[in-house]
């Protein structure tokens, strides 16, 4: 018999509170389809079912009782294993930490378990969120539920692809160059990375720290919203987090997008050697949708997509480096061959070029400010090609083209990547919708907008009875 | 000519592999091979950094909000 889908997150906690959908239940239905996909999916590393069993009935108990903890009460959630769980295993994606337990959850960690979400378990990361798709790796990529051959994205490839599949309703993916909105894209959620510094990183294993953004996953952008309101906000473990507030009310998605200035960056994908066609005409379709919905689109032109991109991999990989060199030398071999290149090249760089790349930063940052002038928010692609082969993906790929989730990145905006339809093979593209620093909760409204007035949140990916 | 004492972005073959003995990274030839090749990759695309700017000046603040704000 065919498992349903699980509702949206949004929907399940209104009907949770009040009192028409049990936890128990929701949470088996997410085992049971763990039980019956994950097999072919690859999703997740580790399953807790017991402990996410406990949870539930406890979650029922409070609810039933009145207390009700917020929107993420009852909730069945998973975590990308780079993210720290108390007394089980965190593996991030490598043989190095195969037995690794950690004795502290992550701080995003206990502040889910204090809205009280329940965790399914650890998803499927690329080996040390840099490596994949590696089919040498510690654990095989997850598998696109679109078409089983092609890549499901990276790094938070587990959670894309275990949100799209419906075996958990949300999830927390880390994004250093694109690691959130990459297999949103591919797998036609939504994912948003925060404002840099909004969540803390304490208890995540850094790929580059001053690029490292860890956020939700989950098929609308409203269910994200939701997430992140749980676990963003000051950190004293973490000193990169901000003291500051998002503008406005995270949470609050529903308000519309009218009269809004939104920018069309067409400059990072329209041209030679850019996106496809149908990205294009795309990002065409989804300008004009917004402005149907009442938001004044104009067109902005932002600093060259290859900038941006060489500034993002000259830090990333030289963070990278110095942050897992000790296991480079002492261990090569437990590594998969494409995180032990791709880590062996920031050797390789000049302490020079980092500190220019690090000015470069600054430079994009300016010159991303005063082009947003005129307009309150962007929407450029999401991606540039539909996914590819996971048998014919090359080791240093990255190299080849630039990476259009990177501006954000570099430049710490707020960014959204939602689902914007499907191109003529059946396979999902993406757009992103980024703002300035802090306007967290605009995005997401824009983004919850758009899917209400879209039918792309209706298709699910096709998956064996 | 420069005064410039760092070494240079690109690097031979020979120097390239002793820079990986000398930072202790085990490898085989082939994977020495591809790294160098990989190396020359990134290489050309730094000369984005090239630029008078990026020479001096203030870097990263480790605030997005502080970036910004200036």
């Amino acid at each position: 018999m065919a498992l349903p889908f699980p509702p949206r997150l949004a929907e399940a906690a209104r009907d949770i509170r009040a009192g028409r959908l049990s936890p128990v239940d929701l949470t088996e239905l997410c085992l049971a389809r763990i039980a019956r996909h994950d097999p072919e999916l690859r999703a997740f590393l580790s399953v807790r079912a017991e402990a996410a069993r406990v949870e539930a009935r406890r979650a029922d108990a409070e609810i039933r009782s009145g207390l009700w903890r917020g929107p993420l009460h009852g909730i069945p959630l998973a975590l990308k294993d780079a993210i720290d769980t108390a007394g089980e295993r965190t593996t991030i994606g490598s043989r190095v930490f195969a037995d690794r337990v950690p004795t502290q959850d992550a701080e995003l960690v206990t502040r889910l378990r204090r809205a009280g979400a329940i965790l399914l378990g650890k998803l499927e990361c690329h080996e040390f969120c840099l490596g994949g798709p590696a089919l040498d790796a510690f654990a095989p990529p997850a598998r696109n539920p679109w078409n089983r051959d092609l890549y499901a994205g990276g790094s938070s490839s587990g959670a894309g692809v275990a949100i799209a599949a419906g075996l958990c309703l949300g999830a927390i993916g880390t994004d250093t160059g694109g690691s959130v909105r990459i297999p949103a894209a591919l797998n036609a959620t939504a994912g948003h990375k925060p404002t840099y510094g909004l969540v803390s990183n304490h208890g995540i294993h850094p790929l580059a720290q001053t690029l490292d953004h860890p956020g939700p996953m989950a098929w609308t952008s409203e269910d994200c919203a939701l997430i992140l309101a749980a676990i963003m906000g000051p950190d004293s473990k973490d000193p990169a987090t901000l003291g500051l507030k998002p503008s406005g009310d995270v949470a609050a998605t529903g308000a519309g997008i009218a009269g809004l200035r939104i920018g069309v960056v067409r400059n990072f994908s329209d041209g030679p050697d850019l996106a496809t066609p149908a990205i294009n005409a795309n990002l065409e379709e989804t300008a004009a949708t917004l402005a149907r919905l009442g938001a004044e689109m104009r067109d902005i032109v932002l600093p060259d997509l290859w900038d941006y991109t060489v500034c993002n991999t000259t830090i990333m990989t030289s963070e990278a480096f110095a942050n897992n060199a000790p296991w480079l030398r002492a261990t090569p071999d437990k590594v998969s061959a494409f995180t032990r290149g791709r880590m062996f090249l920031g050797a390789f760089l000049r302490a020079e070029d980092y500190q220019r790349a690090r000015r470069m930063r600054r430079v994009l940052i300016a010159a991303t400010r005063a082009a947003m002038a005129p307009v309150d928010a962007i929407l450029c692609a999401g991606m540039l090609a539909p996914p590819a082969p996971v048998a014919s993906m090359r080791k240093f790929y990255y190299l080849q083209r630039p990476l259009i989730t990177a501006p954000f990145n570099v430049t710490g905006m707020p960014a959204l990547g939602v689902c914007s339809g499907f191109d003529a093979d059946g396979l999902p593209i993406g757009v992103q919708i980024a703002a300035r620093p802090l306007d967290d909760a605009l995005v997401l409204r824009i983004g919850a907008a758009y899917e209400a007035a879209t039918p792309w949140r209706e298709r699910r990916p096709p998956l064996a009875e | 000519m420069t005064n410039d004492p760092s070494p240079p972005r690109i690097l031979s073959r020979e120097a390239f592999a002793a820079l990986a003995a000398a930072n202790g990274l085990a490898m085989s030839e082939a994977e020495l091979a591809e790294l160098h090749e990989a190396h020359g990759a990134l290489a050309r695309l730094l000369t984005r950094l090239d630029a008078a700017e990026l020479r001096t000046g203030e870097t990263w603040p480790d605030s997005v909000v502080a970036a910004w704000e200036r």
